[in-house]
């Protein structure tokens, strides 16, 4: 646990000092911009929430994917990887906490999207049920670590990590209602994206945005966490074996 | 209970590619036994099989065959165990989070590494004031110098103080001075009692500190020995240098069975280089007899044994 945060701290100091990992929470404001001018030219104000939900999940998720991402690459071309090896704490516990300090770090992106609204389009965001929106934001950003482990610890096994990083980022997003709700995708799309737990996290931050009343909350906060935990547990195993091979093929380093 | 045990162990590296190509053997049925407490060099050329049988030591790499123990605990089977008593430095610049200070560099480490919280900050500071980067400790590491890294490479790997200690290549990149310390330092570290498995291509370094040498190439070890034992295990090669000696006097030892070449060197000495057993006591023989008095004799230098036992590789050394 001791690591874990040590992990965790380290990496929001290194985020904090890398300019690079701005951009994605710079990026926010324009898509916000696009997003509610689209909004405004049809004047469907009934899809504000989209309008401001699809921008936040595609920071949060991008920041997971290509910062967290990042963790295990940059450690492999730093060499920090090879001292990992020989360490007690198991690599994939640094790599969980690394990647959830970028996560914690990318929910910033949530004021920026609400100040954004604010001072572009004069929006207040009203929320129907934000305690319950607080408990899904949460949720989601731990599910979106536990899936960008899973993302950061391929980037070992591919040697083209950014284009891989880049095409794993779209479909997911599609899948997860991001851009459009699920329902709006062909029938056979759905029970797919129902496997990916940002279709629950999407659907269950809409409604309590602008529902008046919710169903089915413990099952739905249920699918997200059971869906997320099995990123995680997939995650951690995924780690502990591409560790393994590297080690057996002498992979583990660059040079 | 020998602090590093390796029997006929074995590394293959499968070449990537469509084409079948056949395994590149970094390491050759290699036994190595290191005592605790002891300062262990492994000297060879680049590609010997150095940082293949360290980072195996140190759990970073799998052993294709044979067995490895450190402390008694396998490489493989006990790799959890394994890696709570070792320290791991590779030489260069590579491996610390540059962005971040030194200090918050070790922290991090000191927490993978389960040092006691309470601990850990006396630690740190004692181990920045050991490396000389205490004045330095709050800077951002890539604003260090290649030496710094190293010194701090070096902390690292002592973060948990731990009994064994590999070190890769330890002094790539300090100046003479730094790595006078660093020697220091290792020394002091054996004197503590760990065990220190350094690897090096520099003789003078694996000279002034190792308690033993192992000399390895092709992923083979081709002997193991005290630095000075080893100069005795290649005595046919001991030089003798007279000055002085007439034209007609060097012709004679030239023509001593063993005698591998005679060189002139500066101020009128000759150095006489036998390489057979005997050689070196005849040739002694004969300057004597022919009234010559200035005469010295040394054993090789590790490096020359180096160069005797690996042979000349030029740019690959």
């Amino acid at each position: 646990m001791r690591a874990a945060a040590a992990a965790f701290r380290m990496q929001l100091s290194l985020a904090l000092r890398t300019p690079n990992y701005w951009m994605v929470q710079i990026s926010t404001v324009p898509q916000v911009i696009l997003f509610l001018s689209v909004i405004d030219a049809f004047d469907r104000p009934d899809l504000t929430t989209h309008a401001l939900l699809a921008p936040t999940l595609i920071a949060m998720w991008g920041t997971a994917l290509w910062t967290g991402g990042s963790v295990v690459r940059d450690d492999r071309w730093g060499g920090q990887i090879e001292n990992h090896a020989a360490a007690p704490t198991p690599y994939g516990v640094a790599v969980v906490a690394r990647v959830a300090a970028v996560v914690v770090l990318s929910m910033l992106v949530v004021p920026i999207t609400l100040v954004t609204a604010r001072l572009s389009y004069g929006l207040d965001l009203e929320v129907r049920h934000p305690g319950l929106l607080v408990v899904v934001v949460l949720l989601t950003a731990a599910a979106i670590t536990a899936t960008g482990m899973i993302f950061s610890s391929l980037t070992i096994l591919s040697r083209a990590a950014i284009t891989f990083q880049s095409s794993a980022s779209y479909p997911l997003l599609l899948l997860g209602g991001v851009f459009v709700p699920l329902e709006l995708f062909p029938d056979w799309v759905q029970p797919l994206g129902r496997l990916v737990f940002l279709s629950w996290s999407t659907d269950l931050i809409r409604d309590a945005v602008t529902e008046a009343s919710v169903a089915d909350v413990p099952v739905r906060l249920l699918a997200i966490v059971v869906l997320g935990g099995i990123g995680f547990v997939a995650g951690q195993w995924l780690v502990r074996v591409i560790m393994h091979r590297v080690r057996v093929t002498g992979e583990i380093s660059t040079i | 209970m020998p602090a590093v045990e390796v029997l006929a162990l074995r590394r293959e590296f499968r070449p990537k590619g469509r084409r079948r190509r056949d395994p590149i053997i970094a390491l050759d049925d290699v036994d190595l036994t290191v005592a605790e407490g002891e300062i262990h060099g492994l000297l060879g050329p680049n590609g010997a099989g150095k940082t293949t049988l360290v980072k195996v030591l140190a759990t970073v790499l799998l052993p294709t065959a044979g067995t490895a123990r450190v402390l008694g605990f396998d490489v493989v089977t006990d790799a959890d165990e394994v890696r709570r008593r070792i320290g791991l430095v590779f030489g260069g610049d590579r491996g610390l989070y540059t962005r971040l200070t030194a200090r918050r560099n070790l922290h991090y480490w000191a927490a993978l590494y389960d040092v006691p919280t309470g601990a850990t900050a006396a630690r740190v500071d004692y181990l920045l004031e050991r490396v000389g980067l205490t004045e330095r400790a709050d800077d951002r590491v890539e604003t260090f110098s290649r030496g710094m890294k190293q010194r701090l490479h070096l902390a690292r790997g002592l973060i948990s103080d731990p009994p064994v200690l590999f070190l890769d290549e330890p002094t790539v990149g300090l100046d003479p001075i730094a790595s006078l310390d660093f020697r220091k330092l290792v020394v002091e570290l054996r004197d503590a009692g760990k065990t220190v498995f350094l690897t090096t291509h520099d003789m003078v370094e694996a000279e002034a500190v190792c308690d033993r040498v192992t000399l390895i190439d092709h992923g083979r070890i081709l002997a193991t020995e005290r630095p000075a034992t080893l100069g005795s295990w290649i005595s046919r090669y001991e030089w003798v240098e007279a000055r002085g000696v007439d034209a007609a006097v060097v012709d004679r030892v030239r023509a001593i069975p063993g005698v591998a070449g005679v060189e002139p060197r500066a101020e009128d000495w000759i150095r006489i280089q036998p390489d057979a057993d005997g050689a070196a006591r005849a040739v002694l023989q004969t300057l004597v007899g022919a009234g010559v008095t200035s005469i010295r004799t040394g054993f090789p230098s590790l490096e020359e044994v180096y160069v005797k036992v690996i042979g000349e590789r030029g740019m690959e050394v």
